[in-house]
């Protein structure tokens, strides 16, 4: 199966362990991801709150650069997935800004004639590749393992795409077939603060302080995400959060492709979990102090 | 919601010093700039803007993330930025038009106080 693969800005630095972990996972699952070249930013809900045209436009040129291949567009950052979709349906359902964003993408030589699919790798996984196939190439079952499944906001919302939106169920039937226990876990779609970590971070503090206390109340081993800003903000203010809150969390916050790889065979350092800033996770449960 | 936000932005309905505007102005223009977003220039230039001495309690979290090679010291730059621009500024024409209207302010025009009395408000245009 061939994909053609977005990876967003936030894969490219700060998160290139998710970027590795998803391309060796895939590798495995023989799905062969190509890059989108040329993409661009996908301007994130930053540029949209702000310019609303041009932030369709922008988007809009990563779709019309995607189209020429005929492929499924995967993009695992939440936030690229989301805008990326948003684009695409808003495009498709109102035909007037589909005719403006069109005049726009002359000006660049290009057009958009809304054939492109946007998925998330975990719909993939899921739907696509199946939890048979997945089971097949488990080198080292999960089992010991108890995950807290975290979605964030963005992936099954604002409007349901392959998951429920307030009950989402694919991340747990993954690791659940592959041996792992899913710990109760009632904040899986609360939101961790996002970007308000940098403006309003008392809020955001709060917010994310919940999310890992309910995953250590439940016994959980790790928070496993999909998304690099709550991955950032669960994992690099964990020391703040302790500090502001006299909490003592150790809790390693790890992508979901990273645990899979895992389960596949991949090392540690193949899966970047060497470059995570809480500790790494060992199979069994075991912490791996870094 | 953006909406609102938007339309908060364009009449200046925002408490001084709202950081919120200013992190998204930063991102559109380093986004307008490279085509992608460079975290650490992003954070680096919204915090001059908002919070200059902030910088200093992030160098812990900077150096952690350096020694795992999570930072890129060189931004990321499309090839065809000069296309991108094109569409850019296509699009900046196309963004809703800024007319400010305020309109008049008298007593019993709104609620219950105004039922039946066929008040019509003419906008004052700026």
């Amino acid at each position: 199966m061939d994909y053609t693969y977005y990876p967003g800005c936030s894969l490219e630095s700060a998160h290139s362990s998710y970027n590795d972990s998803v391309k060796k996972v895939f590798s495995v699952l023989d799905c062969n991801l190509h890059e989108l070249e040329d993409w661009n930013c996908c301007g994130a809900t930053s540029y949209m709150s702000v310019k609303e045209v041009v932030g369709f436009a922008i988007s809009a040129r990563n779709l019309a650069l995607a189209e020429k291949h005929k492929r499924d567009v995967i993009a695992p950052c939440s936030s690229c997935y989301t805008i990326l979709s948003k684009t695409h349906r808003y495009l498709k359902e109102l035909p007037e800004l589909h005719e403006k964003i069109n005049e726009c993408l002359k000006e660049g030589g290009l057009s958009y004639n809304l054939t492109v699919n946007v998925r998330h790798p975990l719909d993939v996984l899921i739907n696509d590749i199946g939890l048979e196939k997945i089971k097949e190439k488990v080198k080292h079952p999960l089992e010991g393992l108890k995950i807290a499944n975290y979605y964030g906001c963005q992936i099954v919302r604002p409007e349901r795409g392959f998951d429920d939106t307030e009950e989402p169920m694919t991340m747990d039937n993954l690791f659940s077939a592959i041996g792992a226990e899913n710990v109760y876990y009632p904040m899986k779609v609360k939101c961790c603060g996002g970007m308000l970590m940098t403006t309003y971070e008392d809020v955001a503090l709060k917010l994310s302080k919940e999310i890992i206390e309910s995953a250590v109340n439940n016994q959980a081993n790790c928070i496993v995400t999909t998304c690099p800003l709550c991955q950032m903000n669960l994992e690099a203010y964990q020391g703040i959060i302790n500090k502001t809150y006299k909490t003592n969390f150790n809790l390693p916050i790890l992508f979901f492709t990273q645990v899979l790889g895992l389960a596949f065979g991949f090392s540690e350092k193949e899966l970047g979990i060497n470059k995570n800033l809480t500790p790494g996770l060992k199979l069994n449960g075991t912490l791996v102090h870094q | 919601m953006y909406a609102l936000k938007r339309l908060a932005i364009e009449k200046n309905i925002y408490p001084p010093h709202f950081p919120v505007y200013s992190l998204s102005k930063t991102f559109v223009n380093i986004m307008n700039r490279f085509g992608r977003l460079h975290e650490p220039l992003f954070l680096v230039a919204f915090l001059m803007q908002t919070n200059p001495f902030k910088l200093f309690s992030f160098m812990p979290l900077g150096l952690r993330m350096a020694k795992r090679k999570r930072i890129a010291y060189i931004p990321s730059r499309i090839k065809n930025i000069d296309s991108f621009k094109k569409i850019i500024k296509k699009a900046e024409l196309m963004e809703m038009p800024n007319v400010h209207e305020e309109v008049q302010y008298m007593k019993d025009t709104v609620g219950y106080g105004a039922v039946d009395k066929g008040i019509v408000l003419e906008p004052t245009k700026k």
